[in-house]
């Protein structure tokens, strides 16, 4: 007989051995819905305007970021990923798009008032697509930020500043999720990324696409922001996915064969052309706002209003969704935010089982910080423009009843947070208040806010390397999708045109493109971009978030776009 | 270099009190007038010193440079906020500045050796010496709608330029009487220059924030700054001098030159701190130019620097001397044995 026993016994010790060093690289973990905390440690940055040492320093607050991977229904390894964040900024994905028709379930738009007590089966899930990668902003949604000092309230106010809060920092802490998910992932490492940002998403998206297409630029000294860590692990990434460019920079056109497509959900850019030619068009006889004036029967008279949204107050009308009674969205979100608190929910939405996340729990999170004073939460500041009161601050405000005790049973399940800390925001007021009323970068003269006309300029830069969707939902008068083509158009130093055409392709249902015709030499050291198609299809009964009000529409245009561009749909 | 006197300056410091003590002491035994210098005495010591205008205006560029700057990023950056409304108005508080070397000590001695009644050698070091330092801040207020005022506020503890040379030279002198006791004298002389040059600061900057909800400091930050350089280059002095003797074997002079000293390669440490970021480098100086495009207008200036980084979009124009050159003025002493 042969030894059977040394044989047992030498199988028992190779199933005990450790394989590998648990020091050396991540760890690869096996394709299966997760969810969990990133941490991004305190980043060095800096912005200036050519002269290296007169340049504004800046530091982080270390962060926790919440994300939730829902995998591919089928062959996760072979899908792309989506990457999908709301807007803001500051406003969280996970009482977003996570909770509104792209995941597995969602709250239910034909209940009226919010989306009814849970969260129901998503008839279009986009997991029929490929893996889906939700990331909660710095600050907002589960996402937290830890610092010393963390009891005095003025050093927190200290952290709500440009050091945590710009567009292009936002957006580079989305790509440091993204590649440290890539290499905790190394079978979907490779794959192709299609991002997904709605509203304020579409500025962060154009950050972080200009980041990760330019990124040697944003270490040497060449772009206004200088963040020479994320130009180290952009390039670190890069060598791994293409490897024929190790020690060299990879060009734009390598880069997006993995970072080349965009869907942009109403999106903000360009903020601030978009901005004075919607004013200018909705006070053109005719527009919207005449018709709901008629409707309500408060005639619209330009001059007796400072901006839409004081007149749609008026009318008692939603900005984002001008057929709805004020308030109408934000009820979705704000109830998706409370039902989120519910720990079951959340299991259930993010399907993975959140009570073994070490960081959720208060024992974990004893230096963390969520407001400065959570008693003046979106009120601090007088001084801001109507839009920005309506619809950042005021959410905030409204929310402040459930940041005060929070709903749910988060705290029963993870135990009672400091004063200061929160579980979830839906809109971070203190945040709010950094992006768009004070942060030093600003203030010092930098283009730290997303209305400065360089964002534009980078999104049609991204144009020439990146495939793009972007929705056109005619009742939304926030984002004014009438306005997007003609804003496009201002920048008449790299554009010649930028015109809708409404002519159907095929067979689609919903017909619409958005045709850049680009100058000649529009980009220094950039071969002459000839013309770019952005998909725009029109939703005719959508509000801002085209994915709660018609998302078998959207979902059904982005199989079709995805398909016409070699993605391999089940 | 400059944290601790190097050791070229301290030999030459020390070499100079000695001679001049022994000089002093040698001569204090009266003599009658006219005899300095005579006879059969061939060797004399000289040390002498004085005002000096040095040519540093490249170095100096620094000053000129962090001035634009910062009427760049403040005066202009506020004109353009206030004509926008972005701001109702600003203010600035500035009693002092940052400061130039305009003046130099130049001083020095040489042995000289009598070839013959009209006639010396000499061989000789002189030190010239240029620092200005100055702590100084500066306050920019600004006055935003509805009470909220903004406070910046850079203090520089201190900001300091400072060049050193030591120059050694051989020179000869022709000398003849012009009355009974005043020698006119001419001379020409040679050799080689060493200098150092340290441009540095400390700085504090808080931005304060105030209004009717708010009164706290929103930003502060910390720093400092240093650009070090040395190198060696050449001398050469022409000029003239009046002579008067004082004693048997002590005589005093009045000395006017035209001094070349320039040192054309020059090349040293720089260090940068930032919070709790330390950068160091090391580099050839030269004179940079720097475009700073900005929103509110565009900025060109050009400064000598040793700080060369990997794809920096700021190019290097020409070359940096470190120059001394200019008339220099002395008087001195001199001592026959």
């Amino acid at each position: 007989m042969k030894r059977p026993i040394p044989l047992c016994l030498c199988l028992l010790f190779l199933i005990l051995s450790p394989v590998g060093n648990s020091n050396s690289a991540p760890r690869a973990q096996a394709i299966h819905n997760e969810a969990g905390f990133m941490t991004i440690e305190p980043i060095s940055f800096y912005f200036h305007y050519g002269s290296y040492f007169n340049r504004l320093d800046l530091r982080s607050s270390e962060a926790r970021i919440f994300y939730s991977f829902q995998a591919a229904d089928r062959d996760p390894e072979d899908k792309p990923l989506f990457v999908f964040f709301n807007g803001g900024p500051a406003s969280a994905t996970s009482s977003g798009l996570m909770s509104m028709y792209t995941g597995r379930f969602t709250i239910d738009n034909s209940i009226e008032g919010g989306g009814g007590n849970g969260y129901i089966s998503n008839p279009v899930p986009w997991t029929r697509l490929g893996n889906l990668l939700y990331i909660d902003a710095r600050e907002a949604g589960f996402s937290y930020n830890i610092m010393t000092r963390v009891t005095e309230e003025l050093a927190r106010w200290q952290e709500f500043n440009a050091q945590n809060y710009n567009p292009l920092f936002d957006a580079a802490d989305y790509i440091r999720v993204i590649l440290r998910f890539f290499t905790r992932h190394p079978a979907l490492r490779s794959n192709r990324v299609v991002i997904v940002g709605e509203s304020y998403g579409g500025d962060r998206a154009t950050c972080m696409l200009h980041l990760l297409l330019n990124y040697a630029d944003y270490g040497s000294g060449r772009e206004m922001f200088q963040d020479p860590s994320l130009a180290r692990e952009i390039q670190e990434h890069l060598e791994a996915v293409f490897p024929d460019y190790r020690g060299h920079t990879v060009p734009p056109e390598v880069i997006s064969r993995q970072f080349g497509h965009q869907i942009l959900i109403q999106p903000s850019v360009p903020w601030g052309y978009r901005e004075e030619l919607t004013e200018e068009m909705l006070r053109r006889p005719g527009s919207e706002l005449y018709q709901i004036g008629a409707e309500v029967g408060i005639p619209f008279r330009p001059a007796a209003y400072a901006d839409r949204y004081e007149f749609l107050h008026a009318a008692g009308r939603d900005p984002y969704i001008y057929v709805k009674p004020e308030g109408w969205l934000d009820g979705y979100f704000g109830n998706a935010g409370i039902l989120l608190r519910t720990v079951s929910n959340l299991i259930r939405v993010t399907g993975a089982d959140v009570t073994r996340l070490a960081p959720f729990y208060a024992a974990a999170r004893t230096q963390a910080y969520r407001l400065a004073n959570p008693n003046i939460i979106g009120q601090n500041e007088t001084k801001v423009q109507a839009s920005v009161r309506v619809l950042f601050l005021d959410p905030a405000v409204k929310e402040a009843v459930h940041i005060q005790t929070e709903p749910g049973n988060v705290t029963a399940v993870f135990g009672p947070l400091q004063p200061w800390d929160r579980y979830f925001l839906g809109n971070n007021g203190n945040a709010l208040w950094a992006f768009h009323v004070f942060n030093v970068a600003m203030k010092r003269g930098y283009e730290a806010h997303p209305a400065d006309i360089r964002y534009g300029r980078m999104f049609l830069q991204n144009l020439l390397s990146v495939e793009t969707f972007v929705t056109h939902a005619a009742y939304d008068l926030v984002v004014y999708s009438k306005a997007f083509a003609p804003s496009l158009a201002r920048y008449s130093e790299i554009v010649n045109s930028a015109r809708v055409s409404e002519n159907p392709v095929g067979g689609e249902s919903r017909s619409g493109r958005v045709i850049v015709t680009y100058r000649a030499n529009a980009f220094p050291g950039m071969p002459a971009g000839g013309t770019r198609t952005i998909r725009f299809p029109l939703y005719d009964k959508s509000c801002h978030a085209v994915s709660l009000t018609q998302p078998v529409e959207l979902f059904q245009d982005v199989v079709d776009w995805l398909k016409q561009r070699d993605f391999v749909i089940d | 270099m400059h944290g601790k006197k190097t050791g070229a300056f301290r030999l030459f410091r020390n070499m100079a009190v000695f001679f001049l003590a022994v000089g002093l002491t040698t001569a204090l035994p009266a003599s009658p007038p006219g005899t300095a210098g005579e006879g059969s005495h061939r060797f004399q010591f000289e040390f002498f010193g004085g005002p000096a205008q040095p040519g540093l205006s490249a170095f100096n560029g620094l000053v000129d440079y962090d001035n634009q700057i910062q009427d760049f990023s403040y005066d202009h950056l506020f004109d353009s906020l206030r004509d926008q409304g972005g701001i109702v108005s600003w203010s600035k508080n500035q009693p002092s500045g940052r400061k130039k070397i305009v003046l130099t000590l130049p001083f020095g001695m040489r042995f000289r050796y009598r070839i013959s009644p009209r006639l010396s050698v000499s061989l000789g070091a002189r030190a010239s010496i240029g620092r200005r330092e100055a702590d100084f801040s500066f306050e920019y207020t600004r006055q935003e709608p509805l009470n909220y005022e903004d406070r910046e506020n850079v203090r520089y503890f201190p900001y300091l330029l400072s060049a050193r040379a030591l120059a050694v030279l051989a020179g000869l002198h022709y000398q003849m009487p012009i009355s009974r006791k005043l020698t006119l004298e001419t001379f020409i002389a040679a050799g080689p220059v060493f200098a150092d040059c340290r441009y540095s600061y400390e700085w504090e900057y808080v931005w304060h924030r105030q209004g009717p909800d708010m009164d706290f400091d929103a930003s502060q930050m910390a720093g400092h700054l240093e650009e070090t350089g040395k190198g060696t280059g050449i001398a050469a002095d022409l000029g003239a001098r009046l002579q008067y003797p004082v004693l048997k074997r002590l005589a005093i002079f009045l000395e006017g030159a035209y001094s070349y000293q320039a040192v054309k390669k020059i090349a040293g440490r720089g260090r940068e701190i930032r919070g709790d970021i330390e950068t160091t480098w090391e580099g050839r100086w030269a004179i940079k130019k720097e475009t700073i495009a900005a929103p509110w207008g565009t900025m060109e200036a050009e400064f000598p620097t040793n700080y060369w980084p990997e794809g920096s979009t700021s190019s290097r124009v020409r070359d940096f001397k470190l120059d001394f050159s200019g008339f220099q003025a002395r008087i001195g002493v001199c001592l026959t044995f």
